[in-house]
């Protein structure tokens, strides 16, 4: 997956993980080269999640290591959170202050100088397009804005390395396609990103990398396009975890019927 | 600025905007002019506690360092840390919002050590109460002015300041978290339960049981903060250990305090099943809550503590041990830890008492609602300030009698409130969960050891009489068990910090 010469930031080898009797993670192998636009697919509760958490230093493993930029999520969680910036599964922000004040107290925590902050907070607002509910509290925006502050918040300290729990969850298609075009341009600076998300064509159209995953282990991983091999990604995606159960007949479904 | 400081700001933040917000949904952009009001006269009675406080604490230190006699000063503190509480409830009673920490969630995601949030929350404690920060000023100039008259006395005072100021804070953060708690209805076994446990100190105030209570009392005047302070200083200035004693039962007292904050439950409770339109549910088994686990381990781990206090009190007694008052203190020692462990049970009565005059603002359009409602705010304030008032009026007024009245007084308004509490229950109750009361402030494991060890080093000058070395051995050795514990805190904490991250994800 690394090529030679090129240094892979995230290197995960035998990763398992347990919840109770149910195997999330069975012993999953990643490497992510440096600048890569890596997609975690699958379908679902295939363990996209679970792996992001794990990497970011939110849940624990069970076994195999990991490595990232060096550091060890599970030994080193707080030096793990000032390389990384996460969007994950929940909302990260405190629901009674604006999205500007989360995230003037996110950047203070993590050190920033406040000139800086400022002027970091204004150039995100007009990239993601939050000028106008920059001074609103979180609690009153809808879903799809406040993943877009979350996206913020994470970019806030310019980590070398970004993990997108399915960012794309609840934006509308200009948002969406805004946050493409701001997810390109980091990877023209250098920036890693992992990415989880069920919108395949927007995959398709970012991804240097991908990695299919069902049932908590890898069906496919690679560059995209020895993933692929000349398929569309949702081809390739079906080949690997395998065709959709055939509709049911679901003959008792008349509208009207029943009292 | 460190991580810590940051997230002190951050909490201040969160709670002033949660007030914004919660006045603003209730009363429309006008509540927030009302609210503010509320809050203007909160900040007016703080900042005049704490200026009166700082004067009598400099006065004190003045009249110690120039005249050599501090009778008078010490009155005065005395009876102005009594004036402080009650200035303090009022200045709580005004602020509706309450402290509650910060969310951690948006926390997993930053470079922010557990050490760092343990500290700033636990400043944030002591800081956030109105009642801490009339305290302040008074416990810090109280121990360096002394220390400027003898550096003894100083030693000797920090732990009744120390005691004094967590008192405090600990009473207001429980009396913000009752106010708040209007709403919460328990079963009518737990309410009478508490009112047994209020009526004894209004009938020990009534008489009868005062000669039994004597093995403590050490002079006039009923036991207030004042009391505790005019006694330390005095016994400090005469050279006696036993100056300590007052820190001790006042950190004692707080803990109990504190327990009762913990778990007097803030969340609004569910909407009335008649609002849902589902008729009202029955009352659940009162023995359902008795055998709830947090219960029976507040009980038991109380129980334990204080059988282990008896046994080693009776294995010294009976071993010849020189201590003529160990049984004596054994027993009162025995009597507190026990007596911290139906903290919940208080909760749960003054959670049914309603939240006050504020309250009314909400009330709803039944009569009935607005009947419960009106004697619940009738009976809250009552139940905090009588008592208070009855025993400032006690030790104003010896021999006149007001105190009694207005302990009886008290007695009625207690039951008033137990009275509120039973209309509420019964009007809308709502089913138990047994994990409700919340988390232990009891530390686990061995902490738990570590606290029992505390408080006893806390008493041990009072058992050795006038003993320098006794003291100061007390106090370096309170100061070890204190640091032990709190590194065994952090090691706990850092241990399961991904398991404690992992139940606030999953």
């Amino acid at each position: 997956m690394v090529r030679t010469g090129q240094e892979a930031v995230l290197e995960v080898r035998g990763l398992s993980r347990r919840f109770g009797a149910v195997l999330a993670l069975d012993a999953i192998d990643l490497l992510v080269p440096r600048g890569a636009f890596f997609a975690l697919v699958g379908p679902n509760g295939a363990g996209k999640t679970t792996t992001v958490r794990i990497l970011s230093g939110l849940l624990g493993r069970h076994g195999g290591e990991v490595r990232l930029l060096g550091v060890d999520p599970s030994r080193d969680p707080v030096r793990v959170r000032e390389l990384v910036g996460v969007v994950p599964d929940f909302l990260p922000l405190w629901e009674p202050l604006t999205a500007r004040e989360n995230l003037l107290e996110i950047a203070g925590l993590r050190g920033l100088p406040e000139r800086e902050t400022h002027r970091r907070i204004d150039d995100l607002a007009g990239a993601l397009g939050l000028g106008d509910v920059l001074d609103q509290p979180v609690l009153q925006l809808s879903h799809g804005t406040r993943k877009k502050v979350s996206l913020a918040a994470a970019m806030l300290h310019a980590p070398p390395l970004l993990f997108l729990d399915e960012p794309f969850e609840g934006i509308d298609p200009v948002a969406a396609r805004t946050i493409r075009h701001i997810l390109a341009s980091l990877r023209e600076r250098g920036v890693t990103v992992l990415l989880t998300s069920h919108v395949l064509p927007l995959v398709e159209t970012l991804a240097t990398h991908l990695a299919i995953l069902d049932h908590g282990r890898i069906a496919a991983a690679g560059p995209i396009e020895e993933v692929l091999a000349g398929r569309s990604l949702e081809e390739a995606f079906v080949a690997a975890v395998g065709e959709p159960t055939p509709a049911p007949d679901l003959s008792w479904y008349r509208p009207g019927t029943d009292r | 600025m460190t991580r810590s400081a940051r997230l002190l700001l951050l909490g201040t933040r969160l709670a002033a905007a949660r007030w914004r917000l919660a006045w603003r949904r209730r009363h429309g952009p006008a509540g927030i002019l009302l609210g503010g009001a509320g809050a203007l006269l909160a900040w007016i009675l703080l900042v005049a506690g704490a200026l009166a406080f700082t004067a009598v604490g400099t006065t004190l230190v003045a009249v110690l360092a120039r005249r050599g006699d501090g009778d008078l000063a010490i009155a005065v503190a005395g009876t102005v840390a009594d004036a402080a509480a009650i200035l303090s409830v009022l200045a709580v009673a005004a602020a509706e919002e309450t402290h509650r920490g910060i969310p951690p969630r948006p926390l997993l995601l930053l470079p922010v050590r557990a050490g760092d949030r343990l500290l700033a929350e636990t400043i944030s404690l002591l800081l956030a109460e109105p009642l801490a920060a009339v305290a302040w000023p008074a416990a810090l100039v109280l121990v360096l002015g002394a220390g400027q008259v003898a550096p003894r006395a100083a030693l000797l005072l920090a732990l009744p300041a120390a005691g004094l100021l967590i008192f405090l804070a600990s009473l207001g953060l429980a009396v913000r978290r009752i106010l708040l708690a209007g709403g919460r209805h328990r079963p009518v076994t737990a309410v009478l339960a508490t009112g047994i446990v209020f009526a004894a100190p209004a009938a020990w105030l009534l008489g009868g049981w005062r000669e039994a209570a004597n093995l403590l009392r050490l002079e006039g005047g009923p036991w207030t903060p004042g009391w505790w302070i005019r006694h330390a200083c005095r016994e400090a200035l005469a050279g006696r250990g036993t100056a300590l004693l007052p820190g001790g039962i006042l950190l004692l007292v707080s803990f109990g305090l504190l327990v009762l904050a913990a778990r007097a439950d803030e969340r609004p409770g569910p909407a009335p099943p008649h609002a849902r339109g589902r008729p009202p549910r029955a009352l659940p088994l009162a023995a359902a809550w008795w055998a709830a686990r947090p219960v029976v381990a507040q009980w038991t781990g109380n129980g334990a503590a204080a059988l282990l206090v008896l046994l080693a009190a009776h294995v010294l007694a009976r071993q010849g041990f020189p201590w003529p008052t160990l049984p004596r203190a054994a027993g009162a020692l025995a009597g507190l830890i026990l007596a911290s462990a139906p903290a919940p049970l208080l909760a749960n009565l003054l959670g049914a008492g309603g939240r006050g005059p504020l309250g009314l603002l909400l009330a709803g359009a039944r009569p009935g609602r607005l009947l419960a409602r009106l004697a619940a705010a009738a009976a809250c304030p009552a139940i905090i300030l009588v008592p208070v008032a009855a025993a400032v009026a006690a030790w104003l007024l010896p021999g006149t009698g007001a105190g009694l009245v207005l302990a009886a007084v008290a007695v009625g308004a207690l039951g008033l409130g137990a009275g509120a509490g039973f209309l509420l229950s019964v009007a809308w109750p709502v089913r138990l969960d047994p994990d409700l009361p919340g988390v232990s402030l009891w530390p686990a494991g061995p902490g738990r050891w570590i606290m029992v060890a505390v408080q006893g080093l806390a008493l041990a000058p009072f058992l050795r009489g006038p003993a320098t070395a006794g003291s100061l051995l007390s106090v370096a050795g309170g100061c070890i068990a204190v640091l032990a514990g709190w590194h065994l805190a952090r090691r706990m904490l850092r241990g399961r910090v991904l398991e404690v991250t992992e139940s606030l994800l999953t």
